[in-house]
């Protein structure tokens, strides 16, 4: 339901044409800064992988910078797994490989402090079929279905993460089956150029494509709650995220299941 | 960033009401120094020689012209007024200054001390005797509400009511009314009460003086002597001087113009006042409260200012008549239409076209109004080689139709309604439209000279459905909010010094918070929300009781039942966990709120031209707008008390001085206000609108507190006319949840908000006008720190509310231009510009990533409304 809402806010915005945006000076305060951990398990072979990191100024870069030193255990029905430091901040192992109904629990500890998480891989569903209706198609916004079929036995959440020509989208959608259960649903995604430069555009030939993660509550708590802090000041105050990670970290440690269907804008 | 915090905003203002202050005072008719020496003159010989002498003119009537009362005198260049104390020192007469003349009339109170009153001066006999009817306007029929009625040489004045109605006691005798009214010349009148009398006022219309504009109707004497505090009047011409954005006359935009009044931000159809959420504040077209009062997300309101005939916004103490709303009451007027003759006006402005068709059914006895708007963008998308915008639509049109019967000397009815509807639709696939509906059926009843009735019938409706979809498939979700009323309001003007106001009122709410429609293959499953439905019942009593004439005390109280009814399951929440939920079958009572609304207030006049008020008042609210967005957004989502969310209270006290300068011409005042409120509602972090979990559950609550210094001058008289005000305000809340259960600034808390609105009539044919705001920036949450997730960038927020947006400040220009007046047709073109110097201030502030350098975080002011001209026409015929 997220996408109903979300649609009057774009509205709102597309009247705005005569907006005019200009770049200002900005007196960035002093930050204290707070760790940010991702954690993620997935049902794909050896997927198992931790981000530490921390909050940056905001006139610093984008770019990851991770934290070394960490001691981070995944653990799993008393097994505990030592992940390694495969990168500046990134923290991997491949000998786990997830199960879906299975509870992992994350540990972390950084600089003395310590913080824990836990999350449950739901049962993958089917993915049926990825398509761009007729008429679904703009270059500055189209629209692709996706199908698949919700359980009705279990609540299900999911996150559907989208590539154009496997580029990663910032714009994400979340759904929940309140509205949804035991259906066979055709989702429609949008997919948009929200940039000013038409050299984004989606072409013909463009590759869209749809990751489907099945997650769990608190993760699509996350997310769905991970809106509030993409730096849109107008709309809803800004807020931090709802994390599964206690201990006082920002981010979230998911067990999920993942699938992947393209479509070509024909 | 500018800093918010000019404190010679404050200075100046302070200087320019001191300067003020220091004006002299001139010389008064009475103050003139003659000598004269009468021996057993005549009454009238005698005036007729003091004003062949002194050049003051007397006005009396026949009673005392054919008197034989006999005067003796022998004065050496003395002032009149002790000529004239000397002279009635033991006769039935009191004399009193009517601007320059002086009038005599006749006075039973002395007749008992007299020796000398002839048997004729006495047979008027005692007693008191009531002077009543209504105000209206000679040319149209309308009724006119706020009219003031002021005695000569006597304390007592009254107003006409909302309807025209004005009932007056005095003791037996000759008097000397004067009637003023916004845009009428003034009517005067010397009346003979020696019975209870029905006197009908017509007052003519002053060409003149509508064209050098008077702020409000209400006349500095009734500021100065009524007990109300923190109310604004506005009159039509108020909004119709000030230029607004693409012309359209606005009344919501003008009421931010009001000290005390604040906008939410650049273009937004909402106001905040003394410090309150905009669903604070109580909204009435004709009575029936209207849910959301913004077209195309609030860069217009709902009122076609062309129907209007008066606005009142009550920010103080909130007569005990209305109830319901926190902060404010903002109550506005119809037009009845035309009872003399049938008239057509209209106009044609840059997005929108204006019709208005007036006039009598049965001349002089009942008359129609239907006045509509539309927008006609639209139009102009047809034009284009889009698909996409071609197949788009975006309107919003208003049609507001009002029709009133005179059914005898005692009873008249009224019956009116309104409706408005806002489209925006992308090839009739996405797509959102709301609107209001409203309708009030109204009768009018005279019981005696003394106790006036009305009674009325509300219905009420606000919905809105957001579709989105494609070709084969789509969703929708619909909403609505609905009431139905009835309303009894009685006024007793039970003697010279007390005048009562007592009723009741009962509404019936239903609230669907959302229903979700599916069509097509989508997989949605069809749901409803469960309806709400509560029965608020109220009964209230007030008396204005004049305690002298220079104290007048106004007390009442408001007793309100607001009761949950079943069908349908109430969770008791704790914490945002949910702790039981109770199933109720329909029509079965799930819990009712009782609350106390006393108020208190009282004025004491320190002299002729100025007076100190304060007042206490305690409101309660049932129905609460729950929005997560900054913006007037028409998916906001009301919400009524359950047994978890209880009724907001409110308790405001303020402190009031009223200062009328220079003869009159100006009207200072300064306002001091605190108010403190509980239960305040607020989304939690992360919360769903839509969910089908118990509402209660993602909600927070908390109190809130507000206090500022409000300063008004108003010049209302003379070629430049207008106001300006400042207000130096805070308000904050401390919701449980929110910025570590800590005080933080509401976001429309703006520290210094001033405003400057002038009008200059150049020559018959020209007015100028212009306006400049300034303010300090909302009170917004600017992020302290970024990091990465899910591969991206995203914000980190510490301090709810404690940054500033930039400073916003404004120029707006305007040109009213007369093109032709006769009695048959009259037209005009209205040139206006907005921010004339095009200040780009911020709508938004963002932070993103360079579109060029993904790897940098750039911060990007949206601004919206830049320099904007525009032109209207308008006729009338």
């Amino acid at each position: 339901m997220k996408k109903v809402s979300r649609f009057s806010v774009l509205f709102m915005f597309s009247i705005l044409i005569w907006s005019c945006e200009k770049k200002v000076d900005f007196d960035f305060k002093e930050n204290e800064l707070r760790y940010v951990i991702e954690g993620r398990i997935s049902n794909e072979p050896g997927m198992c992988k931790v981000m530490v990191s921390k909050t940056k100024e905001i006139g610093d870069g984008n770019e990851f910078k991770g934290l070394s030193g960490a001691v981070v255990k995944v653990e799993n029905d008393g097994q505990i797994t030592t992940l390694a430091e495969t990168a500046k901040g990134v923290y991997s192992v491949s000998t786990i490989n997830g199960q879906p109904g299975q509870t992992y629990k994350l540990t972390v500890v950084v600089e003395g402090q310590t913080f824990t998480a836990s999350s449950t891989m739901p049962e993958p569903v089917p993915f049926l079929d990825l398509y761009i209706k007729e008429g679904d198609f703009n270059r500055k916004s189209t629209f692709v279905t996706a199908k698949f079929k919700d359980p009705l036995a279990v609540r299900n959440y999911y996150w559907f993460r989208k590539y154009i020509n496997d580029q990663n989208q910032k714009d994400y959608d979340v759904l929940d089956d309140e509205l949804i259960a035991g259906q066979e649903v055709n989702q429609r995604l949008n997919f948009s150029n929200e940039t000013n430069n038409d050299a984004n555009d989606i072409k013909k030939g463009d590759q869209l494509r749809v990751d489907l993660y099945c997650i769990d509550v608190s993760v699509y708590n996350y997310l769905f709650s991970l809106y509030g802090a993409n730096g849109n000041g107008g709309s809803t105050a800004p807020t931090n995220p709802l994390s599964n990670i206690s201990g006082g970290a920002l981010g979230f440690f998911s067990a999920y299941a993942i699938q992947s269907r393209k479509v070509t804008v024909p | 960033m500018d800093k918010p915090e000019p404190k010679w905003f404050f200075y100046l203002i302070l200087c320019i009401c001191l300067g003020l202050q220091l004006k002299a005072q001139a010389q008064g008719p009475l103050e003139k120094k003659i000598s004269i020496n009468l021996n057993n003159e005549n009454l009238k010989t005698a005036l007729d020689k003091i004003t062949a002498l002194s050049g003051v003119k007397f006005t009396y009537n026949e009673q005392v012209a054919k008197s034989n009362v006999k005067t003796t005198i022998n004065a050496n260049n003395k002032k009149l007024k002790e000529i004239l104390t000397e002279l009635f020192a033991d006769k039935p007469y009191s004399f009193t200054v009517l601007d320059k003349e002086i009038f005599i009339r006749f006075d039973p109170s002395k007749v008992k001390k007299s020796e000398a009153g002839s048997a004729a001066d006495r047979d008027s006999g005692h007693g008191n005797f009531t002077l009543s009817g209504f105000i209206k306007s000679q040319k149209t029929g309308e009724t006119l509400i706020a009219a003031t009625m002021k005695v000569a040489g006597s304390s007592q004045s009254t107003w006409s009511n909302e309807y025209g109605f004005y009932s007056l006691t005095l003791p037996s005798g000759s008097y000397y009314v004067e009637v003023k009214a916004v845009g009428f010349k003034k009517y005067h009148a010397q009346i003979d009460l020696v019975n209870n009398t029905n006197l009908s006022i017509n007052m003519e219309e002053d060409v003149q003086e509508l064209e050098t504009v008077n702020i409000t109707s209400s006349s500095q004497r009734r500021e100065i002597e009524n007990t109300q505090m923190g109310t604004d009047r506005l009159s039509m011409n108020d909004t119709k001087d000030v230029p607004v954005v693409f012309g359209e006359r606005d009344l919501i935009k003008t009421i931010q113009l009001l000290p005390g009044v604040k906008t939410g931000g650049e273009g937004d159809g909402g106001f905040y006042v003394r410090g309150g959420s905009m669903d604070q504040n109580m909204i009435l077209l004709d009575e029936a409260p209207v849910y959301n009062t913004s077209h195309l997300f609030g860069f217009f309101s709902t009122f076609n200012t062309d129907a209007v005939k008066n606005v009142t916004l009550y920010k103080g103490d909130i007569p005990a008549q209305y109830g319901g709303g926190l902060s404010s009451v903002l109550d506005v007027k119809l037009n009845d239409g035309n009872n003399q003759k049938f008239g057509v006006s209209g106009g044609i402005g840059l997005i929108a076209g204006r019709l208005n068709v007036e006039g009598p059914i049965q001349k002089g006895k009942s008359s129609f109004l239907i006045s509509a708007r539309r927008t006609y963008i639209d139009m102009f998308l047809r034009l284009s080689d889009d698909p996409d915008v071609k197949n788009s639509s975006v309107y919003f049109f208003d049609v507001n139709a009002k029709m009133n019967y005179i059914l005898g000397e005692k009873d008249r009815i009224f019956i009116s309604g309104y409706l408005g509807k806002d489209l925006l639709d992308v090839q009739g696939l996405n797509g959102i439209r709301w609107g209001n509906r409203t309708g009030t059926f109204r009768w009018n009843h005279i019981w005696n000279r003394k106790l006036f009735s009305n009674t009325s019938f509300i219905y009420s409706n606000y919905d809105y459905i957001i579709k989105s979809g494609g070709r084969e498939s789509s969703l929708s979700v619909f909403s609505q909010i609905r009431d139905f009323s009835l309303k009894e309001d009685l006024q007793w003007y039970l003697n010279e010094r007390n005048s009562l106001s007592f009723g009741f009122s009962s509404t019936y709410h239903q609230i669907k918070p959302g229903e979700v429609r599916a069509d097509g293959d989508n997989g949605y499953i069809p749901r409803k929300l469960q309806s709400r439905y509560a029965l608020e019942n109220a009964v209230y009593a007030s008396n204005i009781w004049k305690v002298s004439d220079v104290l007048t005390v106004n007390y009442g109280l408001r007793v309100s039942a607001f009761s949950i009814f079943g069908k349908g399951d109430y969770s008791r929440v704790d914490q945002g966990k949910v702790i039981e939920t109770l199933s109720y079958k329909s029509g079965s009572l799930v819990k009712t709120y009782f609350n106390f609304e006393p108020r208190i207030s009282a004025a004491t006049q320190l002299d002729e031209t100025s007076s100190v008020k304060l007042s206490y008042t305690r409101n309660a609210q049932n129905l609460h707008l729950i929005s997560n967005s900054a913006s007037t957004m028409p998916t906001d989502r009301w919400i009524a008390s359950t047994v978890s969310i209880k009724p907001e209270i409110s308790n405001q006290f303020s402190l009031g001085y009223y200062k009328s300068l220079m003869e009159n011409e100006l009207d200072f005042t300064v306002e001091a206000y605190y108010k403190n409120l509980k239960n305040q509602i607020d989304y939690k972090n992360g919360a769903d609108v839509f969910t089908t979990q118990p509402i209660e559950s993602m909600l927070l609550f908390g109190v809130g507190r507000a206090y500022g210094l409000e300063f008004s001058l108003k010049k209302k008289i003379g070629r430049l006319s207008g106001w300006l005000s400042y207000t130096l305000s805070k308000s904050e809340r401390k919701i449980d949840g929110i910025n570590n259960n800590l005080w933080y600034n509401s976001r429309q808390d703006k520290t210094h908000d001033l405003s400057l609105v002038t009008t200059y009539q150049l020559s018959p044919k020209w007015k100028l006008s212009a306006n400049w705001v300034f303010s300090t920036g909302n009170a917004v949450t600017f992020p302290v720190g970024k990091y990465n997730i899910i591969d991206q960038n995203y914000f980190y927020y510490v301090n709810r509310n404690a940054d500033r947006m930039p400073n916003y400040h404004r120029l707006d220009v305007g040109a009213l231009w007369l093109l032709k007046q006769s009695k048959k047709f009259s037209s005009e073109l209205s040139f206006s510009v907005y921010n004339v110097y095009g200040r780009q201030n911020a709508y938004q502030i963002l932070f993103k990533e360079q579109e060029n350098d993904p790897t940098k975080t750039e911060v990007i002011r949206r601004s919206v409304f830049g320099f904007i001209p525009s032109v209207s026409y308008n006729f009338k015929f």
